[in-house]
């Protein structure tokens, strides 16, 4: 009879303990799983960069590209022209995303006769989905004079993240 | 004429079947919860007391009220840390005397019965459990058993049927070390907040599951060693009035400790987000802290979930990241989002939550 109640009442304090066990689990769902975690699953990637135009004179070069950069060279030779290199991305993995972050910057103290813009890029990027955007170089039409230095440099940042609601 | 027994002992267990099983058909049905079963049992009360009810010792009695007043104090008192939630239940004069006449009607018959039972067949174990188990099925609902969600069902089996069946242990225990009235007074007592309070201190499933049990194991220590033991308890070389006060103040702060009322809080880590500094399995500790720096590990609130990320900076929102990611968190973290400070972890002491976890949203 003793044994039985020392029974029970282990029993009731080991329910405690599950019950503390299993508010710390439900309570403890963690979020990570787009969060460009490293399983694998998160894979929003560069596939392609190709010059589409190329105005007559200048050499776009053979751009390339790893799976989150870009590198291209482009050779301008008179004002006016201008290189439009065609960047794609797409959703490889299993997670719809979103685009968060894009930033370009042109080198602080480049040539003013070397301008870089950028079209939009596609804000979401659902599983399979690819998107496209476009660098273009120009080279300054009113420019009076040949820049001594004759370079200038594009920095860009583009980030995807996990879409809220998948 | 009266004082012959009208109902027998075979006809009480009869009639105890007959009430479980119908709870069991009828546990949601209107009509037998509100007119029914009390009107069934307003009956049977009136038969009992013309056939004649032992008076209860006025010290248990007394003792029993003291320990019920102090119990519904510290509930009242327990809204001061928790906070306060408007009483569900419309709050009247009217409201409460038919909660009177649903709930208590029924606490004093099956107690009678209980104790009529038990006393008939006071040596026999086997027949006192099974005239708890009855009793037991009486007070559960079964429908709310088909819950087709594992989680939901977890709650109803810890904050529900396990403490019904350990405050059913506890007053088989009474009636058959004492009368019928001490088990009544500690359900009505039980009951009382609901019936009679506007207002009611904040609670889930966890604070409900757990204080029930810890209220049964105090009250049969109490009686246990204070009240029904016939001998003088030497204090300082009983084990048992040693260890079980110790283990019940010990249950009480881990409750605490786990609601988050003290500075540190635990939590269970279950991916490896943040490997090599905490990993999967990992329980890690907090502190509420609102001095944040970048490079801080924060455990902040994100919908319905936690999370424990480093935190890489601070602009108008915490921007986190896990240390295991290669992408800093979409999330935008605020300031009221955030519990605490990681301060350190524990290994291994995560794994019972994750394997809950597992067992309970394989099918999600």
């Amino acid at each position: 009879m003793h044994k039985n109640k020392i029974f029970i009442i282990i029993f009731f304090l080991a329910t405690i303990i599950l019950m503390a066990v299993g508010y710390s689990t439900f309570a403890t769902d963690f979020t990570i799983n787009g969060v460009a975690e490293i399983t694998g699953e998160w894979d929003v990637r560069i596939t392609n960069i190709t010059a589409t135009q190329v105005s007559d004179g200048c050499d776009a070069g053979t751009p390339t590209f790893t799976k989150d950069s870009i590198n291209f060279s482009a050779k301008l030779n008179k004002p006016g022209d201008e290189i439009i290199y065609e960047v794609t991305i797409e959703n490889l993995g299993t997670i719809d995303a979103e685009l968060q972050t894009i930033i370009f910057t042109e080198e602080i103290d480049g040539i003013e006769e070397i301008n870089y813009t950028t079209s939009e890029l596609k804000k979401d990027l659902n599983v399979g989905d690819s998107t496209t955007f476009n660098i273009i170089v120009t080279y300054v039409k009113n420019t009076k004079e040949i820049p001594d230095v004759k370079t200038k440099t594009l920095t860009g940042i583009i980030q995807y993240v996990q879409k809220e609601n998948s | 004429m009266f004082k012959r027994k009208i109902v027998r002992n075979k006809q009480l267990f009869f009639l105890l079947s007959i009430y479980t099983i119908s709870n069991i058909f009828f546990y949601t049905n209107n009509f037998y919860i509100n007119f029914f079963k009390p009107f069934c049992w307003l009956i049977f009360l009136i038969i009992f007391y013309y056939q004649g009810l032992k008076l209860p010792k006025k010290k248990e009695v007394n003792i029993t009220l003291i320990v019920s007043i102090i119990f519904f104090i510290l509930y009242l008192a327990s809204g001061f840390v928790l906070g306060f939630n408007e009483n569900l239940s419309t709050y009247s004069l009217i409201n409460i005397f038919i909660k009177v006449w649903k709930v208590i009607l029924p606490i004093c018959g099956i107690e009678i019965i209980r104790y009529k039972l038990l006393r008939s067949n006071k040596n026999y174990f086997g027949f006192r459990v099974l005239v708890t188990i009855i009793i037991i099925l009486s007070e559960i609902n079964f429908k709310a058993l088909l819950i087709s969600h594992n989680i939901v069902f977890f709650h109803y089996l810890t904050s529900i049927i396990i403490p019904i069946v350990a405050q059913n242990i506890l007053y088989t225990y009474l009636s058959l070390n004492s009368l019928y009235y001490t088990p009544i007074i500690i359900k009505i007592f039980n009951e009382l907040p609901r019936i009679i309070l506007p207002i009611v201190p904040y609670s889930n499933w966890f604070i409900e599951g757990s204080f029930a049990i810890i209220k049964v194991l105090i009250i049969y220590f109490l009686f246990r060693y204070f009240i029904f033991s016939k001998k003088t308890i030497n204090h300082f070389t009983n084990l048992g009035i040693t260890l079980y006060p110790l283990t019940i103040i010990s249950s009480i702060l881990l409750v605490l400790f786990m609601l988050g009322l003290f500075t540190y809080q635990p939590i269970a880590i279950l991916s490896n987000s943040m490997n090599p500094t905490f990993t999967r399995g990992d329980v890690v500790i907090y502190k509420k802290d609102e001095n944040i720096v970048p490079g801080n590990i924060i455990v902040f609130q994100y919908q319905n979930q936690i999370i424990v990320h480093r935190v890489v900076s601070i602009n108008e929102y915490y921007v986190t990241k896990g240390d295991a990611n290669n992408s800093v968190d979409y999330i935008k973290v605020k300031k009221e989002d955030i519990k605490g400070v990681y301060q350190f972890s524990l290994k291994y002491l995560g794994y019972p939550s994750i394997w809950l976890n597992e067992l309970f949203t394989k099918e999600d």
